[in-house]
């Protein structure tokens, strides 16, 4: 029984050192990180404050730091806290809480950071750099909220117990048997479980010694790597909703901006010519059409990811035979002749009428948009193995490869400038991918510079018979 | 006359600030994309541009690189709201950043404040019988020396400057007060009545309901 008291205590005891290094290790990474923000900041507000006469020398600083800080106390996880003195007066603009009053106080004369336990289970660290211009001082206060790092050492703490736990209870029951090099991989497992536990999902244990050894660990490695698997996939996922959020935010504060800023001229002028009303509310119809428009191929693209489909055999002539006619006045309108190439095969496949004509819609209204006057464009269907393909062609202005990789990117434009006269919002492409996707189908390009595209979709053929 | 380069792709949004810098007697000329702004400031003379980050060809922060050599302060617009690209822009050498969306008004102020840094703005100001050096910090009028407080000096600067447009009580407190001073719009009511009083501007300093206040040009 000493024995397996031994164990345990070993085992939890190198698991908790280990914590302990790594958990310093964090700490210190981010309280070098809040001091390079601070004085980074600091030189950076200096900087901008230089050259400027007396008088506006003060209002350069607060500017300065409004500039960078903007109207919150903190911007994000590395945010920053703004503070200055001048005449021996203090401003306090962004005021922060108990929390940060208590590191403040811990700190030393200048800048070094310091970790404080908040209120709240909360924990940061904090550094500070004054500096003075002339007969001003200002100072520069970065904080870093580092709860997460406590946690993971809290954490990791619970897993070297467990681990422990489970190591004396095998070791116990092996004892006549294993070896001290076993128990040496035992320390080994102890540290692959806190590993795991401190999110390193990277963790393998060699196969290798006795049998029952190579079993646990492959099942060990087994496991980590599906727990790292699944965890990339999280990740990717959540990478690619922050990328789409963000260029959501980028496109919507164009129109913004045009409104916003055309809308108050209207406002604050006391006499506005006619002339200029017209043009400058006219700025303002059309820049909220464009959101209009924006928000509608919006809901249509979440529609399309999770609506229940109606999957019914559908042959591909009539579909094609229905999106030609649905389109065709609108290219009519801007002389662009839309018609279906002869020979075409017809076949039957399984899909969801109403979402299927709008991919087919989205493709033939792009080429439309890069097409001239005068031009075709071409439907064509061809049976290829187990596949149905539906081409779209046009000889407009085509894409260089480039410019090809990027066209599924949810509100990329090829050509801003046109895609924004002819009405685009740069989301077409997207839902065309969102709907080939559901339907099991993929999208090919092919496109040359100045000779046109060619956009298809294979579609996998429907086996049963038709309704 | 101070002459503005406006560097920007999106049509709207150029036309826009054109018709903004042209309220307050500024000349605007629009430039597309970034190669040829590098152009237009090597070749020709301006007072500010006005730069935006994301630009067709090379993006802004590229286009002040190659222009560094020129005395020609820069104001960022930018949609990107990170601190990174802040100091990225201002450590560039840019003498402000303005994240869209903006107000026309706003923007205004921020010009202004950039003409001033770089002596570009007349230090002498006349407002019919009334004459005002921010140079020395004084207003005279019919001759005789007028005393105004600096804030209240401060805020008939702004008005005289921004001549028959509206101004809020928020855009004279972050022009004149210089930071957000949340629900003492007061502050502002009680300085425009000093300004008015002192100057006797009772016909021409205007209250406007559910605005703001407007000094209106003299004929």
């Amino acid at each position: 029984m000493s024995v397996l008291a031994a164990v345990f205590i070993l085992v939890a005891a190198a698991g908790i050192a280990f914590a302990q290094t790594q958990f310093n290790n964090a700490v210190d990474l981010e309280e070098k990180g809040c001091v390079e923000l601070c004085r980074a900041v600091s030189r950076d507000v200096r900087s901008c404050s230089e050259n400027r006469s007396d008088l506006d020398q003060r209002s350069a600083v607060s500017a300065a730091m409004k500039r960078m800080c903007g109207n919150a106390s903190f911007i994000d996880a590395d945010g920053l806290l703004m503070r200055y003195y001048y005449d021996g007066a203090f401003y306090d603009e962004y005021s922060r809480g108990d929390e940060i009053e208590t590191a403040l106080t811990g700190l030393s004369e200048n800048g070094e950071a310091v970790t404080v336990f908040g209120s709240g289970d909360e924990y940061y660290t904090v550094s500070e750099k004054r500096t003075a211009i002339r007969d001003a001082e200002f100072c520069v206060i970065s904080a870093r909220n580092i709860t997460a790092v406590y946690k993971t050492r809290e954490n990791a703490f619970i897993s070297a117990a467990v681990a422990a736990s489970v190591v004396s209870v095998i070791s116990a029951a092996a004892a006549g048997t294993v070896s001290f090099l076993s128990r040496r991989r035992m320390v080994d497992f102890c540290l692959a479980f806190e590993n795991v536990g401190n999110g390193y999902l990277n963790v393998r244990i060699p196969e290798k010694g006795a049998a029952e050894m190579r079993v646990a660990a492959e099942k060990f490695n087994t496991a980590a790597a599906s727990a790292e698997r699944s965890f990339k996939k999280t990740e990717a996922i959540a990478e690619g909703r922050k990328e789409f959020v963000d260029r959501l935010a980028h496109e919507m504060k164009t129109p913004l901006t045009s409104i916003l800023c055309v809308a108050d001229l209207l406002r604050i002028r006391r006499t506005v010519p006619d002339e200029e009303r017209i043009e400058q509310a006219g700025i303002i119809v059309s820049e909220a059409n464009r959101m209009k428009k924006m928000s509608s191929k919006l809901l249509e693209l979440a529609t399309a990811g999770s609506a229940e489909l109606e999957m019914r055999p559908t042959r591909v002539f009539e579909l094609i035979e229905q999106c030609a006619e649905g389109m065709r006045p609108a290219l009519t309108a801007k002389d662009i002749t839309l018609e279906i190439r002869e020979g075409s095969e017809d076949g039957i496949i399984l899909c969801d009428g109403e979402l299927f004509k709008s991919l087919v819609y989205n493709i033939v209204d792009n080429a439309a948009k890069a097409s001239e006057a005068g031009q075709t464009v071409t439907l064509t269907s061809r049976i290829n193995g187990d596949n149905i393909v539906i081409s779209v062609t046009d000889k407009g202005i085509g894409m260089t490869k480039d410019v090809l990789n990027k066209i599924t990117k949810p509100f990329y434009m090829a050509d801003k400038e046109r895609s924004r006269k002819e009405g685009g919002a740069g989301i077409g492409l997207s839902l065309c991918v969102e709907i080939a996707q559901r339907h099991g189908a993929k999208l090919f390009a092919r496109s040359k510079p100045g000779k046109g595209t060619t956009v298809s979709v294979s579609v996998p053929l429907y086996k049963g018979a038709a309704d | 006359m101070t002459r503005i380069l406006i560097v920007e792709d999106d049509e709207n949004i150029a036309k826009t600030i054109k018709a903004a810098v042209a309220v307050v007697g500024y000349e605007g000329y629009i430039c597309g994309n970034g190669l040829e702004a590098v152009e237009l400031i090597r070749r020709e003379a301006w007072d500010v541009a006005l730069l935006d980050v994301n630009l067709p060809d090379i993006d802004g922060f590229e286009v002040m690189r190659r222009i560094s050599s020129r005395d020609l302060p820069v104001i960022f617009l930018t949609a990107r709201q990170n601190v990174l690209d802040k100091v990225n822009g201002l450590r560039l050498g840019a003498e402000d950043y303005i994240v869209k969306p903006f107000e026309a008004l706003e923007l205004l102020a921020r010009i202004e404040v950039v003409l001033r840094r770089a002596n570009k703005l007349s230090s002498r100001l006349a407002y019919g019988e009334i004459e005002v050096d921010t140079a020395s910090h004084t207003v005279t009028k019919n001759g005789k020396k007028v005393s105004l407080t600096p804030k209240e000096f401060d805020l008939f600067v702004f008005f005289l400057r921004n001549a028959d447009v509206a101004v809020t009580r928020e855009r004279l407190l972050s022009a004149v007060w210089g930071y957000e001073f949340e629900g003492e719009s007061r502050t502002v009511d009680i300085h425009v009545q000093q300004v008015r009083k002192k100057l006797g501007l009772y016909d021409s300093l205007v209250t406007i309901p559910k605005l703001g206040y407007r000094l209106e040009k003299k004929e």
